[in-house]
């Protein structure tokens, strides 16, 4: 049977026979062991393996718990009669995903030859990682001279500075590399079509400047080591001191267009990052900011962002000015601040406290004061306990409205973390919709669990709800 | 009139509904997510295959890695009778075949329970 389309399309039987290149779509969403676990169903999924576009080879697939030093040769000889496979049939591929342990002289040319045959074969992806992580490997210079790469992402090696011939890059996804500055500087100028670029724990640099990168939809950076990084619109820089100072400069307003999703973890900020944020970020929806210092007391207004996930040990103090907003989350151990000026009719609320210092009244109070604040939205709260609380005498708040919880979730680490008094509290402070009372005492050893079942089961019955309650239901 | 010869109408009544769901103007994206979840939830192998089979076809992105992902996902973890039999693989193989294969790419099934259903 013919097919008018130019593809790699075989003939195909009436039965439910699937040609080739459909089956090594289908294999290329398994990974490698899987894939290569498909090759004995049938011939045509065999052959369809032996040929596959998207190779993934994987050191750990072969190294079992006998330590067997015939496995280092395995793999090793797996790679290699694969790769001349390839070149003798004259094979080009798409994508390309390598994991090795690079620990000598050897493995590190191998790696090296499978990077170089990879990118003469036209992948298009590549997805690289070592271990051990920042490894003295170091890439081969003809992995950014690959014209035909779309996607890359590298962890745990080192790159050197070379030419940038990668035009086409549109996603960058850099974990635990070493890279110069003038690298970094290159690859920012010679990948203009950038999308999607990913920072974590990266180091040898101290300025990333992603203002030319016009097409950048997603950025995160993130960073686990001690040293704080300055964040000052456009330029990222990455201090050596560990005190970095915010420099005001005024932002160029052509940039970040298209900015759709930003991730800032542990990076240091300052209050200008959210000045004028409307400008900076006219397409911003997805917001993330999570444990970074330089700046506790904010506001954010912007028409686009839908999405805004914050999250913080010490006391953040927010003003929010997000009319399309669609989701808030929040996450951390001090009950923070988040004021509305405005915000959108319907949106979802997902709160996650966990305590680790003793409860009183005052805490019920305040978390009472920040639920209502966030009132207008359905919330999900979950409280993690972790130490021992006593709540010794109820708040008298009866007769005041109550914030509605859509879900009410409660961990507790510990026994004697949930007293009969903090549910009492947590009862007359909130209004959670029914739930079953199987999810929220999960973790709670079972002779205290007996008792806080019967409690609650109590509290759901509509007798207890009170006259100036309403029932619970 | 565009003749689509390999499509049958059923198929292609599927892969319009597909189509306008994800093109709608104000579909957000979960609810893509959802409908793509029910649309496929429950598919039989024989629909799946023609869906990935006109999707491949008509070069629809979206559709074909969606139906793909679904075949993967259902042979995971799955011993190779069952797979054979769910998914209606024909194995042309001897058992000498199968068993030199099985030899040659041990690392493949290291760890795996054969029997796994």
């Amino acid at each position: 049977m013919e097919n008018g389309k130019g593809k790699r399309v075989e003939a195909i039987d009436d039965q439910l026979q699937l040609p080739e290149s459909i089956i090594q779509h289908i294999q290329s969403f398994l990974t490698g062991k899987e894939a290569a676990s498909t090759a004995v169903l049938s011939k045509s999924w065999y052959n369809s393996w032996l040929t596959r576009p998207a190779l993934d080879f994987d050191e750990r697939n072969f190294q079992n718990q006998n330590l067997d030093p015939q496995n280092d040769d395995k793999f090793f000889n797996f790679v290699k009669r694969s790769m001349e496979r390839y070149h003798g049939l004259n094979l080009t591929i798409e994508s390309f995903k390598l994991w090795m342990n690079v620990r000598d002289v050897d493995s590190s040319s191998l790696a090296t030859e499978l990077i170089v045959k990879a990118v003469k074969m036209g992948a298009n992806g590549v997805n690289l990682e070592f271990s051990p992580p920042i490894s003295e490997y170091i890439l081969p210079k003809e992995l950014f001279e690959a014209e035909s790469l779309v996607g890359l992402s590298l962890a745990g090696c080192k790159i050197f500075s070379g030419e940038v011939m990668c035009l086409r890059l549109k996603s960058l996804h850099l974990s635990k590399v070493c890279v110069e500055d003038d690298m970094i500087r290159d690859i920012m100028l010679g990948c203009p079509l950038i999308e999607n670029f990913v920072l974590s724990d990266c180091e040898g640099f101290v300025k990333v400047n992603v203002s030319k990168m016009v097409e950048l939809k997603r950025f995160s950076v993130i960073r686990h080591v001690t040293n704080p990084v300055v964040f000052r619109s456009p330029f990222i820089e990455f201090e050596e001191q560990s005190i970095g100072s915010i420099i005001d400069g005024r932002p160029n307003l052509s940039e970040f267009r298209k900015l759709s999703c930003l991730f800032l973890e542990r990076v240091k900020i300052g209050k200008m990052l959210f000045s004028d944020f409307s400008n900076k970020f006219p397409c911003l929806e997805d917001l993330t900011v999570h444990h970074c210092v330089g700046c506790f007391i904010f506001n954010i207004s912007s028409q686009s962002l839908k999405y805004i996930s914050l999250a913080h040990t010490r006391r953040l103090e927010v003003q929010l000015d997000v009319p399309n907003i669609r989701k808030i989350k929040f996450s951390g151990s001090s009950i923070p601040s988040l004021t509305f000026i405005t915000a959108s009719r319907e949106w979802e609320s997902d709160i996650a406290l966990s305590c680790w210092n003793y409860l009183g009244v005052s805490w019920l109070l305040e978390l009472k004061k920040f639920l209502m604040n966030l009132s207008p939205s359905r919330i999900t709260l979950r409280i993690e306990l972790f130490t021992e609380n006593r709540i010794d005498c109820l708040p008298v708040i009866q007769g005041l409205s109550k914030p509605i919880l859509e879900n009410l979730i409660l961990m507790a680490h510990s026994s004697s973390s949930v007293s009969s008094a903090l549910l009492d509290g947590i009862f007359w402070s909130f209004r959670p919709k029914p739930l079953p009372w199987k999810t929220l005492l999960d973790n709670v050893e079972s002779p205290e669990k007996e008792v806080q079942i019967r409690f609650l089961l109590r509290w759901q019955s509509p007798e207890n709800a009170g006259p100036s309650h309403g029932p619970l239901v | 009139m565009i003749p689509l010869p390999l499509i049958d109408g059923r198929t292609l009544a599927r892969v319009i509904t597909y189509l306008n769901k994800h093109t709608e103007d104000d579909a957000s994206d979960e609810a893509k997510r959802k409908f793509d979840e029910e649309f496929l939830y429950g598919m039989e192998v024989g629909v799946l295959y023609d869906a990935a089979l006109a999707a491949n076809y008509l070069d629809i992105g979206g559709l074909f890695h969606e139906v793909c992902q679904r075949i993967a996902d259902g042979m995971m973890n799955k011993s190779v009778e069952w797979v054979r039999k769910t998914f209606h693989i024909e194995s042309e193989f001897t058992s000498e075949e199968e068993v030199q294969i099985k030899k040659e790419y041990a690392w493949a099934w290291e760890g795996v329970d054969s029997n796994a259903d």
